[in-house]
């Protein structure tokens, strides 16, 4: 059994009869992967959206603080953080390192946005992504974390790779990209 | 059996680790939160909610055109088959009212909708949705070749007990509602 079917059978993911689709009790919508990918070509010369796009996830994920520390199994941290991230189709991340267990780098392969825009753009792109896991390591660890992405696979990259840490760290460390991304 | 229950065991969806295909197309799932948060901060940009439809209607041109091509869809079985997906993506329950056969103009309900609840939660009192607009339009005109745009006419957010997107050509939709076109589909809203 999947980790998804897992959260079907648990209810934790429900296609309710009145309409409403679920994660943790968090309403969701299924849309083509094309769509963000075309919007975010379109504001990928907008500086200033794409904080706005990362804020706005971030801060969407925590409004649901609550539902995501109810299910959260500290032993598992970052095993359940890229199960449920993994559920989104933006991609798949794991863990590749991390001094302190969700505080880290993340590795993200097969990104729809990084896939969709490669070619036409020379600066990282997955801010929706960035902001969500922002938005849950900062509810399940209670502190304010945030994520930049250091190389990505639209950009000429290899792979995505995103950097976890709290505010401060990442303000510190990754001042340049901080001051673009965040 | 609910409508998610019937897609995977006909084999429709396919959820694995990072991807979600439904009917060969590569998925994705986003908070209705965010997607409320993200157009209430573009309220006071009009431009800018005007890009947004414009990218969900060009994304998903792109999406539907080989759909089109593919299953040779006839006008009320691309209704049948969108109100489905559109109940099963977590957008409310939507039903459409043809009003001749013909993709031209017609209109969708969509009842119980959590993205409109939310933003009347957000205090949004008329209607303000984009990015469903921007998706049943961009589904018309690929899928039916056609220049089709959709407007909000009713909606939770403003009292009502259904949404109702309206859709047509913009001549159409111009001559029928001038007043709703010039503030949802027109750069310098009113």
């Amino acid at each position: 059994m999947n980790f998804f079917e897992m959260l079907l059978l648990s209810r934790k993911m429900e296609f309710k009869d009145n309409g409403d689709v679920t994660l943790y009790g968090q309403s969701i919508v299924v849309l083509p992967d094309a769509l963000m990918v075309e919007y975010i070509l379109n504001i990928n010369n907008d500086p200033d959206w794409k904080k706005v796009m990362y804020q706005t996830a971030k801060e969407a994920m925590l409004e649901y603080k609550p539902n995501f520390i109810k299910v959260y199994n500290p032993s598992s941290g970052p095993v359940w953080v890229c199960n449920t991230v993994n559920l989104l189709g933006q991609g798949k991340i794991q863990y590749a390192a991390g001094a302190n267990g969700l505080i880290g780098t993340i590795l993200l392969e097969n990104s729809p946005t990084a896939r969709g825009l490669k070619g036409n753009v020379n600066e990282p792109t997955d801010h929706i992504m960035r902001g969500i896991i922002a938005g849950i390591v900062s509810s399940v660890l209670d502190m304010d974390i945030d994520v930049v992405e250091v190389e990505c696979a639209a950009a000429g990259g290899a792979i995505c790779e995103l950097i976890v840490g709290s505010s401060n760290d990442i303000k510190n460390k990754f001042a340049d990209i901080y001051a673009k991304q965040i | 059996m609910n409508i998610f229950e019937r897609f995977s065991l006909s084999r429709e969806i396919i959820m694995r680790e990072g991807e979600i295909i439904l009917d060969q197309q590569k998925m994705q799932i986003l908070p209705v939160n965010f997607i409320a948060a993200y157009q209430l901060r573009l309220k006071d940009s009009p431009g800018k909610l005007l890009e947004l439809y414009e990218s969900m209607k060009n994304g998903m041109i792109k999406y539907s055109k080989p759909l089109g091509k593919e299953y040779s869809f006839s006008y009320r079985n691309f209704l049948d088959r969108w109100v489905k997906y559109t109940t099963f993506g977590g957008w409310g329950i939507a039903e459409y009212k043809l009003i001749e056969e013909t993709s031209n103009y017609g209109f969708l309900h969509i009842k119980n909708s959590p993205l409109h609840l939310n933003l009347k939660a957000k205090g949004i009192t008329e209607p303000f949705d984009v990015f469903l607009k921007g998706i049943i339009a961009g589904a018309l005109s690929g899928t039916f070749k056609a220049d089709i745009d959709v407007i909000e006419t009713k909606c939770v957010c403003a009292g009502n007990d259904v949404c109702i997107y309206y859709w047509g050509t913009k001549e159409y939709l111009q001559k029928k509602f001038p007043e709703i076109v010039s503030k949802q589909l027109t750069r310098d809203q009113k």
